[in-house]
């Protein structure tokens, strides 16, 4: 028997790990970190190594399915069926539809997995305008579109988001982040906790911003400030205020670099360190310390991650750190904020189109948000009486569970034509759907890790062939959209005979006279590149036509009110008002990996309210009691878990749960948990009018013992 | 970062099953598994994920920078307890 041995990488989440697979007639036999590996030399959590369960759990999906009984009821009886029936019964379907409602007929769904599918993601345009001009939503409006939003209103691109260079950095500054447990969005950064260890070593400081006592503050990194949560904009127009009345900024970089200041000192002033010291619950002082020593360090950064991302002010949270970066003068600089060009400059594919993104509809005034509407209106977007959707394809997403409103899109859902899911696994959504498509998962398909393009703190690029070939009959994303559009007779990649799904990332990679063939020579199939140059942000992120970041988007105004009234809304509440934040927990990543019997332990085979003993105590609620949380929107029974990490106050509990209805998941339903997302606001009115990003953080709850 | 098993452990394995290295010793097919009263973690291959440290019922398990003060020495008896193993030729369940 030959054992082969194939570097491969985690696609998980941003660091994409590298991991080492051994293959054994065809089969994966073991998946461990990757010690060879240049760039994390056998870092990886254990979510990756973990991921070879995903890969044998009997409950994936092996063949396409259609759906036998009425979609009415709430469990699906699936029948399989071939490639060729299904996309052929599919194709003559949408094109029905398209017929008798039109262009704007077919919705989709795309979920967060499918970022790190770079054969689909390359053509995802491509793909994605087959099938007409219907409304696009995505796990991004629950995440992070306030940062696209920001980024390019501020440098004319959303795909433009400085990280922190912790490299090299004196000072750090990290806000809603816990990068021991998430390892960190929007920054490709190979484990980051011994970064932040290494910035104390070196003799710098890092500080953290989190309502929690977050895993990542240890004595090695630094502490937490444990601010109120949803004040993070406050906190940071604070700082902002200090450095610019207070201590002093570099004029001529902000003159160099950048326009409309003057608007921006006219906006700051009105929020004073003593207005944010007033509701997040950090003292002045304290404010006035950060600002000072941030401006202080030799090079400081400042991240932000999903803590505040899903807070009210989002939008504007972000606008303030960049500004922060930019006026301290550490924008750009070694050990402060930086781009990366990485092996292509991307931001140019991603320049902002026009300045007013705006237009009317039956609900308002709305935007799009890289393409992506609000997923807190995707009920009353697809029952739209101006443009109707009959269709929806959902593409490696959950959007019951993902999306707030459990039972609103249920009804939604169920009032559409036709729902085809394409998933690894036959999710919660994926019950409700016609047909359910089988796809790939990562250790079967080949791949390079594009999504990091801009943000690597150490740029590499690798490749990988697909570890073992696909089981049964699953596809790729890319195939099989392809697929379906080839059934409506519809151009698609599978009109070359011989396609080329990585056409796009093929013509990506000569920019550094790359290529996948040369990629494939390289030990671990990974290439090294250089350190970014601090000039490429102005070089090659900056896109607005003047090449000067604007420091005061005139879009942003639609928000000054909501800041206002939110701060407003703040004080005058009550004392003991508690507020509920989303906490991701070592042993899950949003509804990706519930199907694990390896996961299910301890306080986390459901998903409990976690609560300061204090708030406990006053409420004379004990560990172990069934509680009713409730807001205005809906409620939820869970166990109750004393957490003296979190500030008094504060509660939290975890995305991604809900699973009872997930009847294709033997494990996830016997750990069902309840879906928080239920306690959201949704509807119009509901989401940041700027980004269309859902509030999902802070957000004010009774907790009350549920009757014996 | 490593992680480390201290005093309070018990010895029931929760930690065992979910370690994704299979780096807390003795298991299962190691002649002590019978006998031990506490387990520990090997500093060579454990990766820090904190996997562990979510699932002990007794919280024995620290990351080696926030181990409580009375506790600094158990980094030490955890890493001396695969000295000992290799010294007698026994390679650690895990190594690669
Ligand atoms: S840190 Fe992210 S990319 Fe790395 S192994 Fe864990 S889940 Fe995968
Ligand atoms: S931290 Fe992770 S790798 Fe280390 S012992 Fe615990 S589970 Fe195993
Ligand atoms: S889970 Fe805790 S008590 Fe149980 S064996 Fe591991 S360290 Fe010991």
């Amino acid at each position: 028997m030959s054992t082969n041995r194939v570097h491969t990488f985690c696609r998980i989440c941003e660091p994409y790990c590298g991991l080492l697979a051994e293959v054994e007639d065809g089969r994966i036999v073991s998946l461990r970190n990757d010690k060879d590996h240049p760039i994390h030399k056998g870092f990886s959590c254990h979510k990756g190594i973990q991921y070879l369960r995903v890969h044998q759990d009997p409950d994936r999906l092996n063949y396409p399915l259609r759906r036998c009984n009425p979609r009415s009821e709430e469990r699906g009886d699936f029948a399989q069926v071939t490639w060729d029936q299904a996309a052929t019964e599919v194709g003559a379907r949408l094109n029905d539809i398209v017929q008798r409602h039109g262009d704007k007929a077919i919705a989709m769904y795309t979920g967060n997995p499918i970022v790190f599918n770079s054969g689909f993601f390359a053509n995802a345009e491509a793909l994605s305008a087959g099938f007409g001009a219907g409304p696009r939503f995505g796990a991004l409006t629950q995440d992070c579109a306030n940062k696209f939003a920001g980024s390019e209103a501020i440098y004319g691109s959303f795909l433009v988001h400085p990280f922190p260079d912790l490299l090299h950095t004196d000072y750090f500054v990290g806000i809603g982040c816990n990068p021991a447990v998430s390892h960190m969005a929007f920054i490709e950064i190979s484990d980051p906790m011994a970064k932040l260890r290494a910035i104390k070593q070196r003799g710098g400081k890092t500080v953290f911003i989190n309502p929690r006592r977050i895993e990542s503050a240890t004595p090695e990194t630094g502490e937490v400030l444990q601010i109120k949560p949803d004040t993070d904009f406050y906190f940071l127009a604070g700082l902002l205020h200090e450095i610019i009345f207070k201590i002093g900024y570099d004029g001529e970089r902000v003159g160099k670099h950048a326009k409309n200041f003057d608007e921006l000192i006219e906006f700051v002033k009105t929020w004073p360190a003593e207005r944010a010291a007033a509701v997040s619950g950090i003292s002045l002082e304290t404010i006035r310390e950060i600002a000072r020593e941030f401006c202080a360090a030799p090079s400081a950064s400042i991240y932000m991650s999903t803590g505040v991302n899903q807070g009210s002010q989002g939008v504007l949270a972000y606008w303030m750190l960049q500004m922060i970066s930019l006026v301290s003068g550490n924008l750009g600089k070694r050990g402060g904020n930086l781009y990366c060009v990485g092996f292509c400059p991307t931001a140019q594919f991603t320049r902002r189109k026009q300045d007013q993104p705006f237009f009317d509809t039956e609900f308002g005034e709305l935007r799009a948000i890289a393409g992506t509407m609000p997923g807190n209106l995707m009920p009353e977007l697809l029952e739209s009486r101006q443009n109707p959707v009959k269709a929806l394809i959902v593409i490696s997403g959950n959007p019951l569970l993902s999306i707030g409103g459990e039972a609103r899109l249920r009804a939604a859902l169920q009032g559409l034509e036709l729902i085809v899911v394409l998933d690894i696994y036959r999710s919660a959504t994926a019950e409700l759907a016609d047909y359910v498509l089988p796809a790939t998962d990562f250790l079967e398909r080949e791949d390079i890790n594009t999504l990091g393009l801009g943000h690597q703190l150490e740029p590499h690029v690798q490749y990988t062939p697909a570890v073992v070939p696909a089981a049964g009959e699953r596809r790729d994303d890319w195939w099989i959209l392809s697929r379906l559009l080839q059934a409506m007779g519809r151009p698609s990649l599978l009109d070359d005979p011989q396609p080329k799904p990585f056409g796009a990332v093929e013509a990506m990679l000569q920019y550094s006279g790359l290529s996948l063939d040369k990629l494939k020579q390289l030990p671990c199939q990974t290439a090294v590149l250089p350190e970014p140059d601090p000039e490429e942000l102005f070089r090659f992120g900056v896109q607005n036509d003047d090449g000067l970041i604007d420091c005061c988007p005139q879009l942003f105004r639609r928000g000054y009110a909501s800041a206002e009234e939110h701060w407003q809304g703040l004080l005058a509440e009550p004392k003991d008002q508690l507020k509920l934040i989303t906490r991701r927990t070592p042993l899950m990543v949003n509804s990706w990996m519930h199907n694990l019997p390896v996961h299910k332990k301890s306080v986390h085979m459901t998903n409990p309210l976690w609560m300061n003993p204090r708030d406990a105590e006053s409420r004379s609620l004990f560990a172990g009691d069934e509680v009713r949380v409730q807001t205005d929107f809906g409620q939820v029974q869970a166990d109750l878990v004393l957490d003296e990490t979190l500030r008094p106050g504060v509660v939290a509990m975890s995305h991604g749960w809900g699973q009872s209805k997930a009847y294709g998941l033997s494990t996830a339903r016997r750990f069902p948990g309840v879906n928080v997302n239920q306690l959201a606001a949704v509807g119009p009115g509901s989401f940041d009018v700027l980004s269309n990003q859902a509030q999902l953080t802070g957000i004010n709850v009774q907790v009350i013992a549920s009757s014996p | 970062m490593t992680f480390v098993i201290a005093a309070p452990c018990v010895a029931d394995y929760s930690c065992v099953e979910v370690c994704p290295v299979d780096c807390i010793s003795p298991g299962p097919e190691d002649p002590e598994f019978q006998e031990a009263e506490q387990l520990y973690i090997n500093p060579q291959q454990c990766i820090g994920c904190g996997a562990c440290v979510e699932v002990c019922p007794v919280v024995a398990i620290y990351s080696a920078d926030s181990l409580p003060v009375r506790w600094q020495h158990y980094a030490e008896v955890n890493r001396s307890y695969f000295m000992r193993r290799t010294k007698t030729d026994d390679v650690p369940r895990g190594e690669s």
